[in-house]
C-alpha cells in the first residue's frame, strides 16, 4: 500500500515539475502588453504622439532618463557636466552596441541632434532643441553640446522619448526608423503588423544588463472591454485602461491587480478669451466656481486631485499657495451678475471624439452651467477636425475639454500661454508671457522656481482653463507580473525589470 | 448589412450582352468587354476624383495628426513640406492621376511606405475572412433555403424563418460581441483578440472562424430568404409537376430545382461578395483584426489620403470585377438568357 | 395581410412608446444624477441607469425618436431622390438619361457602406448628416428601380393611348406609370428602412452615429457595451426596441410583396 502510493506521489511530483518547466520556458518569459492607443511611426523624431514613445522606450534609449521617483539620472550618458554659465552640457558616453551590432559613439549623438534639429525632418518636438546652437564630439565617448542661452529644461527634453538616439550609419544612409526602429534599447524590434501588435525580443547585450524577460508583446486593443476579457483568461498579462464599470471586477479578482498611481495629466476645460464674455477673467472665475470638479473627475475619469492652475496635482511645481477653485454656485451667479452676463448665455462647447472621458466631462459641465443660467451647447467633433479648428487656426470654440499631457519641466507645460497667437485659450497675457520666458532661461534653481510659481499663480488668478485637476494613472495586470512600472509624466512602459512568477 | 444596404435589387455594370452562337458571340463578348471595360475606367476616375478631393475637404491633414498638442505653426509647415501637401490642390491632383497611370498608388503619409504594401500586408487578412464568411454564408444560407423551401410550412421551414428574422434585425457586431463572450471569454476556444502578434498565419486562420460566423449570419439569412423564393417559383413550375407525375425520386427532384433556382440568386450572391471587402470594417473593429477596414478607418482618422484613395480603388475594382463575373456566370448557368432575341 | 397587419402594429407600439415616452416615463433623458450612477434595475429605474445616473429606459425611448426619424428620413430621402432621378430619366430620356445613369452607376459601383463611412466622416457625425449619407448611398437602387419600371410603363398601351389623346408627358408619368409601382417601392422602401436602424447602429458603434448626449438606439447601445461585464441588462432595451422596428419594417416589407404577388 505504502509503496504504492509513494509511486503515485512521485509520478504525480515528477508530472508537476515538468509542467513548471514547460511552463517556466514557453509561457512565463513572454509579456503581453494591451494599449488602447498606436503610434503612427516608431520614429522618435517625426511625431509628438505618446503612444509612439510608450513603445520606443523599450527600443531606444536617451541620454538621461527618469527612474521612478522621477528623477532624471544618467542613462547612455554615465556622466554629464553643465558649465556654470550653463550654456555647455558636456556627455560621457557608456560603452554598448546599436541593435545592428555598430558601437555606440559621440558621432551618434552628434547625427541624432542635428537630425531632430534639421528643419526637414519635420519634428513637432524641434522648439525645445532650439537653443541648441553645436553638437560637437570632443572625442570618441564625449559629447559637448553648446547653448545659445541657459536652457534648465534640456536635460528634461533629453530624457524624453523625442531624445532618443539613433545610429548614425543608419542615420546617414535614410534608414527608416518608422517601420525598422533601431537603438540600444533593453529590447530590440522583431516586427510590428499594424493595427495589432509590436513583437520585441531581449537585447542581452544590454548595457544595464539584460531584462529578465525573454521578450514584450505590446497589442493594440483599443476596447477597453476587450482588453478586460483578455486579462481575465490570460492572454495579456498587463493592460493600460480599465472602464470605470469594470473597476469593481478588477478589483474584485484575485488574479488581477489594479494600479492607482497618479498620471502627469493635466485636465481641463479651455475657455476662449477671445469671445465676448469670455474675455473677461471674472467670467473664467465663475465659471471654475460654478462646476463640482471632484464630481467630474468622479464621473468622467475615475477620480483624481482637482488642481487650481495649471499644473499637474503632486508635482513639486505646483504652487503651495493655489487651492483649487472649489464649488460655489452663489458666488458664480453673484460674479457672472457683476460682469453684466445676460441669464441663458449661450457656449459653444467642443468635444473631442474619440475620448469618451472628455465628451463625458463635457456633459456635467453642461449640467452644472446650466444651474448658473449659462447654455453650454455640445458639438462632437473628431480629433483632426478639433486639433485644425478647435486646438489650432480659427479657434472655433467657446469652452473645449482635453487632458495635458505630463511634462517633464515646467516650460513645457507653460509654453504659449498668455499669448493669444501661440495657444488655443486666447488669453493675452504679456506680463505672464514674460514671466514665463525668464523662468524659462534662469538656471538658478530656486530663482526659477520662484518664477514659475508666480507664473502658476496668475495663471490661477487668469482662468483661461475651467482646471479640472490630474486624474489617477489607472492600470491593470495580473497578479503574477512584478516589476512593471510606468515612467512618472512620462507613462512610457518600462518592461527592464518585469518578471512572470 | 453593408451589403444589404443596396441589396434587393441587383446592380449591374451594364446591360448582359445577348448572345448567339458562333463567331457573332464571340465578337458580341468582345463589345461586351470593351464597353465594360471602359465603363469601368470613367466609374473609377469619377469615383477616385470625388475621394481624392473629399478626404481633402477634411479639416485637418496628416501633419496636425502626427504634430498632436506640441508642434508649433512653423513645425506644421516644414512637416507638411516633408510630406508634400503644401502644393496647391490641382497640382497634388495631376500628380496623383500621372503616378496612377504608370500603376503607382503613392506613399502613406502615416506609414511613410508606399500604398501598395500597405494594402498588400492588410488584403490576405480581410481576403481570408472575407472568403470564408462568404462560403459560409452561401453554404448555409442556400442549404436552408433549398431545404425550408422543399417543405413551405413545415417545421424546418418555421425554424428557417425564424433565424433569418432575428437574423436581420439585429446588429451584426452584436452577434461578434455574444460570440466573443460564449466562445472566446467562457469556453475559451477562440483568443478574445483576432490574430497572433505577428499577424496572419496558416494556423491562425482558425482565429477568423468567429468573425467569419458573424459576417456570415446576415448573409445567409438573406441568401436564405431569396433561395427559399426561388426554390418555391420552380416547385410550381411545369417541369417539377411533370417529373413528379412522372415518378422522379425526391432528392432528383430537389436537384432539378437547385440547378433551376441557382440562375435567380447569383446576382445577390455577387453582391454580397464585391460589398464584403469592406463590409468587413465593422467585424474588423469588433476583432480587433489588422486588415483593410481597420486601415480605411484609421486612415481617415490619421488624414492619410493616397491610403484612403488606395482602399477606394481596390474595394470599387473588386465590386465591379466580381459583378463582371455574376454577368458571366448567370450566362453560363442560365441559357435562357442566351437565346437569340 | 396578416404580416402587413403584424409589422404595422409592431411599428406603431415601438413608434408610439417613442413618441409618449415624456408621460410615459418619469425621467428625463438627458437629466443625469451622479449618486445613481450604474444603478441596477428597480421600481425606479425599470431598466437601471448609466454612467451618468440617466434612466436607461428614458434613454432607450428618446432614443427610439431619433432612429425612427433617422432611418425613416433617410429612406424618404432615398426615395425622392433616386424615384424623381429615375422619373425624370426614363421621362426626359437622351443626354438627361445617359449623364444620370452614368452618375448613378458610379455610385454603385462604391460599397454602400464605405460611401456612407466616408460622408459621415467628411461631414462630422450628427443626424441630419447621417441621413443624407444613407439617403445618398441608397438612392441608386431606386433609381433603376424607378427608371425601369417608368420605361416599360411608358410602352405600355394605355400610356401610349393616353399619349394619343393629348395627356402632357408629366402628367402621364404622374397618373398612369407611378401609381403602377408605387407598391414595389414601399415593398423595396421598407426593407430599406430596416437596413438603415441598423446601419444607424454600426455607426454609433464605430463612433460615427449621432453624437451624445443626443440618444439614439446606436448610441445608448454603444454605451451599453462599454459598461456590458458589469450590467448586460443595459443593453436589452435599446437592443430589443431596435429589433422590434426592425422587424416590423421587415414584416411590412415582406408583407406587402406577398400582397402585390396575390393581386398579380
Amino acid at each position: 500500500m505504502l509503496a504504492v502510493s509513494f509511486h503515485r506521489n512521485l509520478r504525480a511530483f515528477a508530472l508537476a515539475a515538468c509542467l513548471a518547466t514547460l511552463g517556466g520556458s514557453a509561457l512565463a518569459q513572454t509579456l503581453t502588453l494591451a494599449m488602447s492607443a498606436q503610434p503612427d511611426t516608431l520614429d522618435p523624431q517625426v511625431t509628438a504622439a505618446t503612444a509612439a514613445f510608450q513603445v520606443g522606450k523599450s527600443i531606444y534609449d536617451t541620454l538621461v532618463e527618469v527612474n521612478q521617483a522621477g528623477e532624471i539620472v544618467p542613462a547612455l550618458a554615465a556622466a554629464y557636466t553643465v558649465s556654470d554659465d550653463g550654456l555647455t552640457y558636456t556627455f560621457e558616453l557608456v560603452e554598448t552596441t546599436f541593435h545592428d551590432g555598430t558601437p555606440l559613439d559621440a558621432a551618434d549623438v552628434v547625427a541624432t541632434l542635428d537630425r531632430i534639429r534639421a528643419p526637414e525632418t519635420g519634428s513637432p518636438k524641434a522648439t525645445e532643441f532650439q537653443a541648441i546652437t553645436g553638437v560637437t564630439a570632443a572625442d570618441d565617448r564625449t559629447v559637448v553640446v553648446t547653448l545659445s542661452q541657459p536652457a534648465p529644461a534640456l536635460l528634461a527634453t533629453l530624457a524624453s522619448g523625442w531624445g532618443a538616439i539613433l545610429p548614425s550609419e543608419k542615420l546617414a544612409a535614410g534608414h527608416d526608423f518608422g517601420n525598422q526602429p533601431v537603438g540600444t534599447g533593453p529590447f530590440r524590434f522583431q516586427g510590428w503588423v499594424r493595427d495589432n501588435a509590436v513583437t520585441l525580443a531581449r537585447n542581452d547585450a544590454y548595457y544595464q544588463g539584460a531584462p529578465a524577460l525573454e521578450g514584450v508583446v505590446i497589442r493594440f486593443v483599443t476596447d477597453s472591454a476587450v482588453q478586460l476579457q483578455g486579462l481575465l483568461t490570460g492572454e495579456f498579462d498587463v493592460i493600460d485602461t480599465v472602464a470605470q464599470a469594470d473597476l469593481p471586477t478588477v478589483e474584485a479578482s484575485p488574479d488581477l491587480e489594479l494600479v492607482r498611481e497618479p498620471s502627469g495629466l493635466v485636465l481641463v476645460a479651455a475657455l476662449n478669451a477671445r469671445r465676448d464674455y469670455l474675455s473677461d477673467p471674472r467670467v473664467r472665475r465663475a465659471i471654475n466656481l460654478a462646476v463640482d470638479t471632484e464630481v467630474v473627475m468622479d464621473v468622467a475619469y475615475n477620480g483624481g486631485t482637482q488642481v487650481g492652475t495649471f499644473m499637474e496635482a503632486g508635482s513639486p511645481w505646483y504652487p503651495e499657495a493655489v487651492e483649487p477653485f472649489g464649488y460655489d454656485p452663489e458666488a458664480a451667479r453673484a460674479l457672472l451678475q457683476e460682469a453684466g452676463v445676460p441669464q441663458g448665455l449661450r457656449l459653444d462647447m467642443a468635444l473631442p471624439q474619440p475620448y469618451e472621458e472628455h465628451i463625458q466631462a463635457g456633459q456635467v459641465v453642461q449640467d452644472y452651467l446650466r444651474d448658473v443660467g449659462i447654455e453650454a451647447e455640445i458639438r462632437i467633433v473628431e480629433w483632426g477636425v478639433w486639433l485644425s479648428q478647435v486646438y489650432g487656426g480659427p479657434f472655433d470654440f467657446d469652452v473645449t475639454v482635453v487632458g495635458h499631457t505630463g511634462k517633464l519641466d515646467p516650460s513645457g507645460r507653460l509654453s504659449g500661454i498668455g499669448d493669444p497667437t501661440r495657444n488655443y485659450t486666447g488669453l493675452d497675457d504679456p506680463e505672464l508671457v514674460e514671466l514665463i520666458a525668464t523662468a524659462n532661461r534662469t538656471s538658478d534653481p530656486e530663482a526659477r522656481a520662484d518664477l514659475y510659481e508666480r507664473a502658476l499663480v496668475r495663471i490661477h488668478e487668469q482662468a483661461p482653463f475651467l482646471f479640472f485637476g490630474t486624474p489617477d494613472r489607472i492600470y491593470a495586470r495580473r497578479a503574477n507580473v512584478d516589476g512593471f512600472w510606468m515612467t512618472p509624466l512620462l507613462d512610457s512602459f518600462d518592461f527592464r525589470q518585469a518578471t512572470l512568477r | 448589412m453593408p451589403a444589404a444596404v443596396a441589396a434587393g435589387t441587383r446592380p449591374r455594370s451594364g446591360v448582359a450582352p445577348p448572345a448567339s452562337g458562333g463567331g457573332a458571340e464571340r465578337n458580341r463578348v468582345s463589345r461586351y468587354l470593351l464597353t465594360q471595360t471602359l465603363s469601368f475606367v470613367v466609374t473609377l476616375w469619377a469615383v477616385l476624383t470625388l475621394v481624392f478631393f473629399a478626404v481633402r475637404a477634411l479639416p485637418g491633414d496628416a501633419a496636425t495628426i502626427l504634430g498632436g498638442l506640441d508642434a508649433s505653426q512653423a513645425q506644421l509647415e516644414s512637416l507638411r513640406g516633408t510630406l508634400g501637401l503644401n502644393r496647391s490642390l490641382p497640382a497634388q491632383y495631376v500628380d496623383y492621376l500621372g503616378d496612377l497611370a504608370r500603376a503607382d498608388l503613392g506613399t502613406s503619409l502615416r506609414e511613410r511606405r508606399p500604398v501598395v504594401r500597405v494594402l498588400l500586408d492588410r488584403l490576405p487578412v480581410t481576403l481570408t475572412l472575407a472568403g470564408l464568411a462568404f462560403a459560409l454564408s452561401l453554404l448555409v444560407g442556400g442549404l436552408l433555403g433549398l431545404l425550408a423551401g422543399l417543405r413551405p410550412g413545415g417545421p424546418f421551414d418555421r425554424a428557417t424563418l425564424l433565424f433569418t428574422t432575428v437574423a436581420l434585425a439585429v446588429p451584426e457586431f452584436w452577434f461578434g460581441f455574444l460570440l466573443i463572450l460564449l466562445f472566446a471569454v467562457n469556453l475559451g476556444w477562440f483568443p478574445v483578440i483576432g490574430l497572433p502578434p505577428q499577424g496572419l498565419t496558416l494556423a491562425a486562420t482558425w482565429n477568423l472562424l468567429l468573425p467569419a460566423v458573424t459576417l456570415a449570419i446576415p448573409r445567409a439569412a438573406q441568401l436564405a430568404r431569396l433561395a427559399r423564393a426561388r426554390v418555391l417559383e420552380e416547385r410550381g413550375s411545369d417541369y417539377v409537376r411533370t417529373a413528379r407525375s412522372k415518378g422522379l425520386r425526391a432528392p432528383s427532384v430537389a436537384r432539378h430545382i437547385a440547378a433551376n433556382a441557382l440562375p435567380g440568386v447569383l446576382p445577390l450572391v455577387a453582391l454580397e461578395l464585391g460589398g464584403l471587402l469592406t463590409g468587413t470594417i465593422v467585424v474588423e473593429q469588433v476583432f480587433g483584426l489588422p486588415g483593410l477596414g481597420l486601415t480605411i478607418l484609421g486612415s481617415i482618422a490619421a488624414r492619410d489620403y493616397p491610403v484612403v484613395q488606395g482602399v477606394t480603388i481596390l474595394a470599387v475594382t473588386v465590386y465591379v470585377l466580381v459583378n463582371w463575373l455574376a454577368d458571366l456566370l448567370q450566362l453560363a448557368a442560365d441559357p435562357r438568357l442566351r437565346a437569340p432575341s | 395581410m396578416k404580416r402587413v397587419r403584424l409589422g404595422l402594429l409592431l411599428f406603431l407600439l415601438v413608434a408610439g412608446s417613442a413618441l409618449l415616452a415624456p408621460w410615459l416615463v418619469r425621467h428625463d433623458p438627458l437629466e443625469p444624477d451622479y449618486r445613481a450612477r450604474y444603478a441596477a434595475p428597480s421600481g425606479e429605474h425599470l431598466l437601471g441607469t448609466d454612467g451618468l445616473g440617466r434612466d436607461v429606459l428614458s434613454r432607450s425611448l428618446a432614443g427610439g425618436r431619433v432612429s425612427l426619424l433617422i432611418a425613416l428620413s433617410a429612406t424618404g430621402l432615398t426615395l425622392l431622390l433616386g424615384g424623381l432621378l429615375g422619373l425624370l430619366a426614363a421621362g426626359v430620356g437622351g443626354l438627361t438619361d445617359t449623364a444620370l445613369s452614368r452618375l448613378f452607376d458610379a455610385l454603385l459601383a462604391f460599397p454602400g457602406f464605405l460611401l456612407i463611412l466616408l460622408v459621415v466622416a467628411i461631414l462630422g457625425g450628427g443626424a441630419a448628416q447621417t441621413v443624407l449619407a444613407m439617403g445618398v448611398a441608397g438612392s441608386p437602387v431606386y433609381f433603376r428601380l424607378t427608371r425601369g419600371f417608368t420605361r416599360s410603363e411608358l410602352r405600355r398601351e394605355y400610356v401610349l393611348a393616353a399619349r394619343a389623346l393629348g395627356a402632357a408627358r408629366p402628367r402621364q408619368l404622374l397618373r398612369h406609370a407611378l401609381p403602377n409601382f408605387v407598391g414595389s417601392l414601399g415593398v423595396q422602401a421598407a426593407s430599406t428602412a430596416a437596413t438603415f436602424l441598423l446601419v444607424e447602429a454600426s455607426l454609433s458603434y464605430l463612433g460615427l452615429g449621432v453624437p451624445l448626449p443626443t440618444p439614439s438606439w446606436g448610441n445608448v447601445l454603444q454605451d451599453a457595451r462599454s459598461y456590458l461585464t458589469r450590467q448586460p441588462w443595459a443593453a436589452v432595451g435599446p437592443g430589443l426596441f431596435l429589433a422590434a422596428a426592425s422587424l416590423s419594417f421587415q414584416f411590412l416589407s415582406d408583407g406587402l410583396r406577398d400582397v402585390l404577388d396575390r393581386r398579380e
